[in-house]
């Protein structure tokens, strides 16, 4: 056997290891977030500034959709119940094929977009958001994004206050006991039961109790799916968001009085992020679906500092 | 092109060789630092996607080949690559099977080429690029890049030599009989 042949067959099984899939999400977007007019600096500068974009990217998500959901904010700033704030959402692969010049009409728009909203029902949701200057903003995680009958459903919201007051942390498990698709386009949550860990940074305590349920009818991105699928898209617009192309489209609502300003990212044709204006409030949620990897599933897991001390019920500090 | 053409342009670059580039990084930065190589061969692909030929393999790993000499510090790279010979170097169990032996025995000697070396022989033999390719890639012309892997070979043969001869597999497990 030649030198060639002998080095071929010892190639390393570590130059066939995958990158960590969720690579492709974050070098993607942070390539495409990039302007193209711009010159790449030089060195550990343009390092740098990847590597920070990248940071920025990979947490807290590490997803490759960033999706800011206007309807349903005050749900989701609300408590909660208002944290079950769920959408239904697509397959990016099969979106992203979809042909690119099927995309001049609203119409062709809103199609890609229900087929991308369809498909990734079964990722975790992920928003980020706040009603304004001054709101705490709150961060919440859903999993999965639209359970089934008889799932089991995994929620956790954080609150960071912008000034006044403190933290909280909290974690729900619980069982979907209703079919969550209403016609009307909604997503209904229910359960009798749930178990709740709650951390409370305001006076270092914790608590881990079972609660009652309800039923909680959520209208964020499913109500943008139907406004969507209702044909309430306005004319489609070329623009950018940070950098990367993008498509922005307006909703009117008349009914609620309500204007959605959507951008979809046009390779996914997921919404990138949403507006919502109306009766007298303005509001933005950022979004990601996030794929259930063990890593992202463990996002879902309240952490319970050093030295909190374990209450029998929840005890907010301003109880 | 439009944007979104683009986009879908990129987005198939990246899908179809990420997996090559990335394997080629780990040859020559090791892991430590493939995943940042990795992004930046596609940061710069982007902006410059207007360049990309229609080969694109050779195009790219020109790009991960400057990325790597660029923007890495040399001492973390040594470092990473490093650690990766060395992870080549005792990743195999020598006493499975002669062919593993053998194999192990290939690596090590690899491993103590210099990078030049090493990078002249794996583009062809690990990453499947043609002669004409490696050369593209490593900046000269084929004739050149000829000559420079009969050297390689050389030196990789003499490193083969000087490597103790695998022992039998029966010895090895005659050895780990309880006594």
């Amino acid at each position: 056997m030649n030198a060639m042949d002998m080095i071929a067959q010892a190639r390393p099984a570590s130059l066939d290891r995958q990158p960590a899939p969720e690579r492709r999400a974050i070098n993607l977007a942070a390539a495409i977030a990039t302007p193209r007019s711009e010159q790449p600096p030089s060195g550990q500068l343009r390092s740098r500034e990847t590597s920070d974009r990248l940071r920025r990217l990979a947490w807290p998500s590490r997803a490759s959709h960033r999706i800011a959901l206007g309807a349903g904010v005050a749900a989701l700033v609300g408590g909660a119940a208002a944290a079950i704030t769920l959408a239904y959402a697509g397959a990016p692969v099969t979106a992203a094929h979809q042909s690119q010049s099927a995309l001049g009409s609203p119409a062709a728009l809103r199609s890609a977009m229900l087929t991308a909203f369809d498909g990734v029902s079964g990722d975790i949701f992920y928003t980020r958001g706040a009603q304004g200057p001054g709101i705490p903003v709150v961060y919440s995680l859903s999993y999965p994004a639209v359970p089934d009958k008889g799932q089991l459903v995994r929620q956790r919201q954080y609150t960071v206050p912008v000034s006044d007051g403190a933290s909280t942390d909290w974690e729900q498990i619980f069982r979907q006991d209703v079919n969550p698709r209403q016609p009307d386009g909604s997503v209904k949550i229910s359960t009798q039961r749930m178990e709740v860990i709650d951390v409370e940074y305001g006076n270092h305590t914790w608590s881990k109790t079972i609660q009652s349920g309800g039923t909680f009818t959520t209208n964020g991105p499913a109500a943008l799916r139907q406004e969507i699928a209702n044909g309430k898209l306005g004319s489609i617009e070329k623009t950018e968001l940070d950098g990367r192309p993008v498509f922005k489209v307006t909703i009117r609502d008349k009914s609620q009085g309500t204007v959605t300003t959507v951008w979809v990212d046009p390779t996914t044709y997921l919404p990138m992020q949403t507006e919502s204006t109306g009766g007298g409030n303005h509001l933005t949620i950022e979004s990601e679906y996030l794929p259930p990897t063990p890593a992202n599933l463990a996002k879902l897991n309240v952490t319970i500092p050093a030295g909190f001390k374990q209450t029998p019920t929840m005890e907010s500090p301003s109880s | 092109m439009t944007d979104t053409d683009e986009i879908e342009r990129f987005t198939g670059l990246y899908d179809r060789y990420h997996q090559r580039v990335y394997a080629y990084a780990v040859g020559r930065a090791g892991h430590q630092l493939a995943d940042e190589v990795l992004s930046e061969v596609f940061l710069v692909t982007w902006r410059k996607l207007s360049e990309v030929p229609g080969d694109p393999l050779p195009w790219l790993l020109v790009v991960a080949r400057n990325v790597i000499s660029s923007e890495f510090r040399a001492s973390a790279r040594q470092q990473s690559l490093a650690a990766e010979l060395e992870s080549w170097a005792s990743g195999a169990e020598p006493d499975i099977a002669d062919e593993v032996s053998e194999r192990h025995a290939v690596l090590r000697a690899l491993a103590t080429l210099s990078d030049a070396d090493r990078e002249i022989l794996t583009l062809v033999a690990w990453h499947g690029l043609t002669p004409g390719e490696a050369a593209q890639v490593t900046g000269c012309s084929t004739a050149t890049y000829f000559v420079r892997l009969h050297r390689a070979r050389r030196r990789f043969e003499q490193a083969m030599s000087a490597e103790p001869a695998p022992r039998p597999l029966a010895a090895n497990r005659a050895e780990r009989q309880p006594q």
